[in-house]
């Protein structure tokens, strides 16, 4: 394993916090998106997921963002009947995101993008000396 | 008499191949800190003894054996061949202990200022075998 493989890794879980990261967004940005017909279910949270698997070129375990799952949890109620989505009772279903919920997650996947960041540095460095004996 | 057979180069070779292996599993770590059910992993600490006696003992095949594969069986005072064996490999599972970023980081400076100390340590020798030589 030499340090271009432990370069590689670290690019592969930066990628997969990247792709958590565009998930933990589309959460946040459709907060307040209700259904666009009366009653109807409004966005649904999803929960990103990360594998690991072993890649048999690189001889490393390498990290993969999984397809989002949707998170089945009961959606928020509120009594509006002014809004023209709300069901016969004048209740309309808000998205079962919450927003501090996604703040948390989206601090987490920044620490681990930057721990990722730090790894790659150090190779980038332990390289570059390496590089270094050839030109004295 | 070849430049890598001199024994301090020798030793710092395998201690900077140690290091590198080291960098490797440390980055896979820190990309699989969030996949469920991972356990976080590290390589046995080099054996001082078992590099010194493999740098200081003469070889008796001079010109030597090359072992290419890691089933090919190496002759004594030769070292196996670069990769990373998975007896080399110990993790944490007896603790069972996920992976933690911040003992990761320390590690991941740990091997790149160790990584620095070994490369400066090789140019040094290199620049006095130099001076030795008589070349400016």
């Amino acid at each position: 394993m030499d340090l271009a493989t432990s370069m590689m890794v670290a690019a592969s879980g930066m990628r997969a916090q990247s792709t958590r990261m565009r998930t933990i967004a589309e959460n946040i940005a459709n907060a307040n998106s209700t259904s666009n017909t009366p009653g109807g279910d409004p966005y649904r949270r999803k929960i990103a997921t990360m594998t690991s698997d072993f890649d048999n070129e690189l001889n490393a375990t390498m990290v993969h963002a999984g397809t989002p799952v949707q998170d089945m949890s009961d959606f928020h109620l509120q009594y509006d009947p002014g809004n023209p989505n709300a069901d016969k009772q004048g209740y309309i279903k808000l998205p079962n995101v919450n927003s501090l919920v996604e703040i948390m997650d989206m601090r987490e996947a920044q620490k681990s993008y930057e721990a990722n960041l730090n790894v790659l540095n150090a190779s980038k460095t332990m390289m570059s000396r390496t590089v270094d004996l050839l030109r004295q | 008499m070849n430049l890598p057979s001199l024994p301090l180069l020798d030793v710092l070779r395998a201690r900077m191949s140690w290091l590198n292996e080291r960098q490797g599993v440390l980055a896979q770590n820190v990309a699989n800190a969030d996949t469920p059910g991972y356990v976080a992993q590290d390589i046995k600490p080099l054996d001082f003894a078992k590099v010194l006696q493999n740098a200081t003992s003469p070889s008796l095949s001079s010109p030597g054996l090359s072992t290419t594969d890691p089933h090919h069986i190496p002759l004594p005072g030769t070292s196996a061949p670069g990769g990373l064996n998975p007896d080399d490999l110990e993790d944490s599972a007896t603790k069972g202990e996920a992976v933690s970023s911040e003992e990761e980081m320390i590690k991941v400076a740990d091997t790149q200022a160790q990584y620095q100390a070994a490369a400066n340590l090789y140019s040094k020798a290199v620049g006095m075998m130099r001076t030795a030589i008589g070349t400016p």
